[in-house]
């Protein structure tokens, strides 16, 4: 950072001092103040939903914020794997300096141990498997499309560690990106049913909280994940409607732009064969 | 007993089948074994998922329960890769 | 005037379209792009069009009246609302008809002029069309930080696409740094959040209006410090303005065009929630002003000492982004009009010009300004073309910049500041200079050395015609501004009354 050296670097430095103490100074003030707002009427209704209210917060009151923001993920693979080579473009007219592309990462694996070469691939198989646990677990314990996606491609990234070019998950490139396209497009078009029966994008039809819907529709998209709530205020038959398929699509868009990252910085990029 | 203590774990079943697919090592029959034994304690850790009453949900006696979904996708992982050979 | 719809068919499908035209796009990566492409951006210029005004609320959740304690679909009765809002009003409808006009000029130009692989380029395209319409349509903070923060990251892809060393640098920096415009965002969405507990900005100003806030002014004026500093990245305001001209310098032409769309919508957008939500703290309206000033006249003497024509525009975009804020903060019924009329007209005039640049890679690239190619000998169409939207850009009759300058100019002396209706003309002179000086050296000069290759240069027709509808709407705009002005008169009125 040769920028900020010098004066600037004091400048930077006094500015980041300023806001800082204006930060803190605001959050002293906001201390036991903090108005609750629109978050009681949420509480109040989230049972109506699923019996996780973070899920109910996330894939449903603010589900459409959570699809850009996980469209943000997406482009994020993209992006990266573009600065590394994939789809570089430049004018077919007129000639330009070619582009800059990264060589693949050069792997050591001859002195994995025995142990590791053994352990490794179960490992790694079981990772996947409480990834789609967590997956699954979305509406009713913690969990959900996010962390799977994560734990997914940590699952790669360890194979791809231990065995190097061999990687047992092999994740193909058209695999990568058909997942993620799958995932996101899925989450997109999962708004649609709503849109057509009722207007709104994204309405859950299944949860179906203001009864906008023929109760056919109803029981299509809620039933398969109803769950009776025995909590102490009584028995409730709850259904988180869409929220387990969002999360479903969710983990897929976050597996197709992690893994394209991985795939990307680990193998490098070229754009020929599979 | 309700849909939504079954459908996790065909969700994950399915899933499974799909990342199965993509394995690229042989599976012995000690490896699925292993992998199989090692998921059901792994589940019997994580324990049954909130609002599951039934043993299809994983809930066997108070303080036991299996996590359906963690051994039918491994399951799925192994099939899928039979299926892909 | 908007209607009382709370689920406008049109406002998901102009998210939507964008958003699964790149998914698809990106997957095919190289076949069958071209059709895909070019039909969705029709269908969205068209549904940009004909859309009805109203609002759509999404995920279906009603608004709480507060004091009947009542559910409501319905957006004329008041009610803190429980699902995300987003409104096409009048002014979304010109600012989305614009950019979307040059999101199909810029498909049709990429698919025709870029080598294969355009798939992951063309996804950007759409989805900075994407983000620009939710930026401008949002009636939410959360969201607007999430739009400006997916805007950004897409900015770096489209300006990293071409992979050259320079375009991998400017990327780099502007990643780097316009993370903190989005981190920005966040940190005042999290006070104003505290503050209120509303993250839609109608219900904040509201509950702001009722309750007052009394001794928490101080934790708004923090909130309102972070707003300007992702304002400054996302517009590109000084001093942040080496990075965004970077970026415009760095993209191709049409990619610039739709950067810098986006750009000026991010501006009168945050500008206008920030006159909203901050209007009636003091020094809120001296800040806004300064920064602008700042901005006009640092872009364009930067403009002045560049040797690049391409960079000439990247200054020249950054000094016009300071007529919209300075708009904008003077805060009054003339000012926002002229603000909100000067990023309309700017977005098509430096689309004039960009389309002219993007000529130049089809006469071999060369936009430097120390050599002398003669362009105009062997393609007067656009020697002429760039002349007029140097006038344009300039503010000369019967051009469109000229109308929103007046505005603007007038505003300034309304509000007793005769030195910035000054320095707006300084401004529109210097442009002026700036301009003709490239265009001279690239278009009229004579080449000193005589071993250019007099081949004939096939144009793409697209490309003609693009530049003639801008060349068109800029005139027609210049002689009838009531065209843009019925839309942005009325949502001026609707800002102020509040």
């Amino acid at each position: 950072m040769e920028e900020l050296k010098g004066k600037r670097g004091i400048i930077a430095l006094i500015a980041l001092i300023i806001i800082t103490i204006g930060l803190l100074s605001s959050l002293e003030k906001l201390t036991g103040r903090v108005n609750p707002g629109i978050s009681e009427v949420y509480n109040a209704l989230a049972y109506l939903v699923a019996p996780n209210n973070l899920a109910t917060w996330v894939y449903d009151w603010r589900g459409f914020d959570t699809l850009i923001e996980t469209a943000v993920i997406y482009v994020g693979g993209l992006v990266s794997a573009l600065v590394i080579g994939r789809g570089v473009v430049q004018m077919k007219k007129c000639k330009q300096e070619s582009p800059v592309t990264s060589k693949p990462l050069e792997f050591r694996v001859e002195s994995l141990t025995v142990i590791l070469e053994y352990l490794g691939i179960p490992a790694a198989i079981l990772l996947i498997s409480y990834g789609i646990m967590i997956v699954t677990g979305s509406s009713t314990s913690g969990g959900g499309g996010f962390q799977c996606g994560v734990i997914m491609t940590s699952a790669y990234l360890l194979a791809a560690i231990l065995y190097g070019k061999n990687n047992p998950i092999k994740f193909g490139k058209r695999f990568i990106i058909g997942i993620g396209a799958i995932g996101l497009g899925g989450y997109a078009l999962l708004g649609l049913p709503g849109y057509l029966a009722t207007g709104y994008w994204q309405y859950n039809i299944g949860a179906d909280v203001w009864s906008l819907v023929p109760s056919i529709l109803h029981t299509i998209f809620g039933d398969p994940f109803r769950l009776s709530l025995i909590l102490k205020e009584g028995v409730f038959y709850s259904t988180p409607g869409i929220v387990p398929l969002i999360n479903i699509a969710e983990a897929f868009n976050v597996i197709g732009a992690i893994g394209l990252i991985y795939f990307a910085f680990l193998y490098g990029w070229s754009d020929e064969g599979e | 007993m309700m849909l939504g203590e079954i459908t996790p774990s065909l969700i994950a079943f399915i899933l499974g089948i799909i990342f199965g697919t993509q394995l690229n090592y042989k599976l012995t029959k000690g490896m699925i074994i292993l992998l199989i034994s090692f998921s059901i304690v792994a589940s019997l850790l994580f324990g049954v998922f909130t609002f599951t009453y039934s043993i299809y949900g994983g809930y066997i006696a108070p303080g036991i329960g299996f996590s359906m979904p963690l051994i039918t996708a491994t399951i799925g992982i192994i099939i899928g890769k039979l299926l892909k050979r | 005037m908007i209607e009382s719809i709370s689920n406008l068919w049109s406002i998901p499908l102009l998210v939507i379209i964008p958003m699964l035209t790149a998914i698809i796009v990106n997957f095919l990566y190289d076949k069958a792009i071209k059709p895909i492409a070019i039909s969705s951006a029709i269908i969205i210029l068209i549904i940009s069009i004909i859309s009805p005004y109203g609002y759509h609320w999404f995920c279906g959740h009603p608004a709480l009246n507060p004091e009947t304690l009542t559910f409501t679909f319905n957006p004329n009765i008041f009610g803190y609302k429980l699902s995300l809002e987003f409104i096409f009003g009048p002014l979304q409808h010109i600012m989305i008809f614009i950019s979307s006009l040059i999101l199909l000029f810029c498909v049709i130009l990429s698919t025709i002029g870029l080598t294969k692989h355009q798939g992951p380029y063309i996804a950007l395209l759409f989805l900075l069309f994407m983000s620009s319409a939710i930026v401008i349509m949002v009636n939410d903070l959360y969201h607007l930080w999430i739009a400006v923060e997916i805007g950004s990251l897409i900015v770096v892809g489209i300006a990293a696409a071409s992979g050259t060393s320079i375009s991998h640098k400017a990327a780099l920096k502007y990643g780097l740094f316009s993370a903190i415009s989005g981190a920005g965002l966040a940190v005042s969405l999290a006070l104003v959040l505290g503050l209120t507990g509303f993250s839609n900005i109608s219900d904040a100003i509201m509950y702001l209006k009722q309750f007052g806030i009394g001794e928490m002014s101080t934790v708004l004026y923090i909130a309102f410090g972070f707003f300007v500093l992702s304002w400054m990245y996302a517009g590109g305001l000084a001093p942040i303005h080496p990075l965004k001209s970077e970026v415009y310098g760095a993209s191709y032409p049409h990619g610039t065009a739709l950067l810098q769309a986006q750009s000026k919508l991010m501006l009168v957008a945050i500008g206008i929630i920030m006159l909203r939500l901050f209007g009636m703290l003091p020094f809120v309206k001296e800040v806004m002003i300064f920064l602008s000033v700042i901005t006009m006249m640092i872009g364009v003497i930067m403009a002045l000492i560049q040797i690049d024509f391409r960079w000439i525009i990247a200054y020249l975009i950054i000094s016009h982004s300071g007529f919209v804020t300075l708009g904008i903060g003077l805060g009054t019924q003339e000012g926002l009009i002229g603000g909100i009329f000067q990023a309309v007209n700017d977005i098509i005039y430096m689309t004039i010009l960009l389309l002219c640049c993007e000529a130049l890679f089809y006469f071999g690239g060369k936009t430097s300004t120390k050599e002398a190619y003669d362009i105009a000998k062997k393609s007067p169409f656009i020697a002429t073309a760039t002349i007029l939207g140097a006038i344009a850009a300039s503010g000369i009759p019967p051009f469109n910049g000229f109308q929103s300058e007046i505005i603007l100019i007038q505003a300034c002396l309304k509000e007793g500041l005769p030195e910035i209706a000054v320095l707006i003309l300084m401004v529109s002179v210097t442009t002026f200079i700036a301009l003709l000086r490239g265009i001279y050296r690239i278009f009229l000069k004579p080449p000193e050395l005589q071993d250019q290759d007099n081949s004939n240069v096939d144009l793409p027709k697209v490309l003609i015609i693009g530049i003639i509808i801008f060349i068109i709407l800029s005139i027609i705009i210049g002689i009838y501004p009531d065209i843009v002005l019925r839309f942005i008169i009325p949502v001026v009125k609707e800002v102020l009354s509040i």
